[in-house]
């Protein structure tokens, strides 16, 4: 069978306002799949709620044919977040940022820990940022250290809620590089969402269009360029 | 109806909040650090207004009542007045008034931005609880540091009423007539009364200040309502905890 993330029968409400209406889909493991909708559509919400950051009103969430909560405990499932405003702890430096996982779990020592840590921050281009407080850096320096953070854990599901809000052509082009070398390096799942069009036909294997509650379409690129879905209009 | 709703709601998320506090205190030593940084960071706010604070009331205290007992010519009892009513009273809830303004609202106004900028919940996904984070030290830390505040303003205190009773020409009563007086009338469980006070007020101005924090939801606006909400709050409740606990000391022969 298959690997995959199975959302089944998933519904979602906010003060009788639904935002995921009975959602069932396949998302498959180790691509990239970006899921596109207008802003306030549930895209965050889906993302929060695989990460166990919400539970879900109604339906389950199933990885490899396990409950999500299973599958973190029993095959140890690693899943990462990468949050629309980076959410990087402002009272630490960016190092401690980045080894707070580690630090407070107690993984390694602290001499494998910093050398691990200034890898990744190297890989992403932001290790001459390690001893600043996060407040110092540019949004897209801010975005990438975020990421370094999430790739710290190892894990094998990466989420990223808008990457590319509030930053330029070149921060986003840059996020983008970084996706696509994490797809072509590793085997790590990664779910995007966004409404920024561009962005995600630069990185997507598989595009979901999410809207009213539902996931509407979902196929390559190439095929959900032909659908003329009207989500996609400011590309046509 | 939704005030009595929101008021259980509240004491219910307070129990569960200290619970989960006591809960994590296996934690303790691993935490030392954050616990050390915390009580230097408590002392810094609180102990210069607490010195201003309690001189300021021991010198009125002996003033205001060193006068009237001179009119009836038993002004050297000042020593025993000044002293009781600071180290049962004036003290801890003077101690826990600053704590709850000065460090109750620092811990709301931090935890609240961290939540509002979902630092909370990146917390979370890194599998690192928020109680054992940020919850534990702080708790800790003032569970240390009010008791101790407690006796500095005593100190302070008695030594504001002494200059006092000293210098004034109406009460005119000497350092030794003074302190002589208070070591008689000052008893073990009068200063012990102050502290087991103190530990409930630390307990309340902590876990709320936390738990508010915690619970912040919203944008950047609601960080100030937050901070507004813990420290009235936390008045309330330390006034109210002080006539319970009163009580209670008196009737266990305490007080």
């Amino acid at each position: 069978m298959e690997n995959n993330i199975n959302f089944n029968n998933v519904s979602k409400s906010f003060s009788g306002k639904v935002v995921l209406d009975n959602l069932s889909h396949n998302f498959k493991l180790n691509e990239v799949h970006v899921i596109l909708g207008k802003s306030g559509m549930g895209k965050s919400v889906l993302l929060k709620m695989l990460m166990g950051l919400m539970t879900p009103d109604a339906g389950q969430i199933l990885i490899n044919n396990k409950k999500l909560d299973d599958a973190k405990s029993i095959d140890n499932l690693k899943i990462s977040y990468v949050f629309q405003f980076s959410a990087l702890l402002n009272s630490l430096s960016v190092i401690d940022n980045i080894t707070l996982y580690l630090d407070e779990n107690n993984i390694d020592s602290k001499e494998n820990r910093l050398k691990k840590a200034y890898k990744i921050l190297s890989d992403l281009g932001v290790e001459d940022s390690a001893s600043k407080i996060p407040s110092d850096l540019s949004g897209g320096m801010r975005k990438r250290v975020a990421i370094a953070r999430s790739l710290m854990i190892e894990p094998e599901i990466l989420l990223y809620d808008e990457p590319t809000a509030e930053l330029d052509q070149i921060n986003t082009r840059i996020i983008a590089k970084i996706i696509n070398d994490l797809k072509d390096t590793t085997n790590i799942t990664q779910l995007v969402v966004t409404h920024d069009i561009g962005f995600a036909f630069a990185i997507a294997d598989t595009i979901s269009i999410l809207d009213e509650g539902v996931i509407k379409i979902s196929n390559n690129p190439e095929m959900i360029k032909e659908t003329n879905h009207p989500l996609l209009d400011p590309i046509a | 109806m939704n005030g009595i709703y929101n008021f259980f709601n509240g004491v219910g998320q307070f129990l569960s909040l200290f619970w989960a506090a006591i809960c994590s205190l296996k934690f303790f030593s691993s935490s030392l650090d954050k616990i050390f940084s915390q009580l230097f960071d408590m002392g810094n706010r609180t102990l210069p207004v607490a010195a201003l604070i309690s001189l300021s009331i021991g010198a009125v205290l002996a003033l205001q009542t060193g006068i009237q007992l001179s009119e009836y010519g038993i002004q050297d009892r000042i020593g025993g007045i000044v002293g009781v009513s600071l180290c049962t009273e004036l003290a801890p809830v003077m101690a826990a008034i600053l704590m709850a303004g000065r460090v109750g609202s620092s811990i709301t106004a931090e935890i609240s931005t961290m939540s509002v900028y979902e630092e909370i919940s990146a917390l979370k996904t890194m599998d690192i609880d928020p109680v054992k984070y940020l919850v534990l030290p702080r708790f800790v830390a003032c569970l240390i540091a009010l008791p101790f505040l407690v006796i500095y303003m005593d100190l302070i205190g008695w030594l504001g009423g002494s200059i006092v009773s000293n210098l004034n020409q109406t009460i005119s009563v000497s350092f030794t007539a003074f302190y002589n007086d208070l070591s008689q009338v000052v008893t073990f469980s009068d200063i012990a009364s102050g502290l087991i006070k103190s530990i409930f007020f630390s307990i309340t101005i902590s876990i709320t200040s936390c738990l508010v924090g915690l619970t912040t939801e919203g944008g950047p606006r609601e960080i100030g309502t937050s901070v507004t909400k813990s420290v009235v709050a936390s008045f309330i409740a330390i006034l109210i905890l002080d006539y319970i606990l009163t009580r209670f000391l008196i009737l266990v022969g305490l007080l």
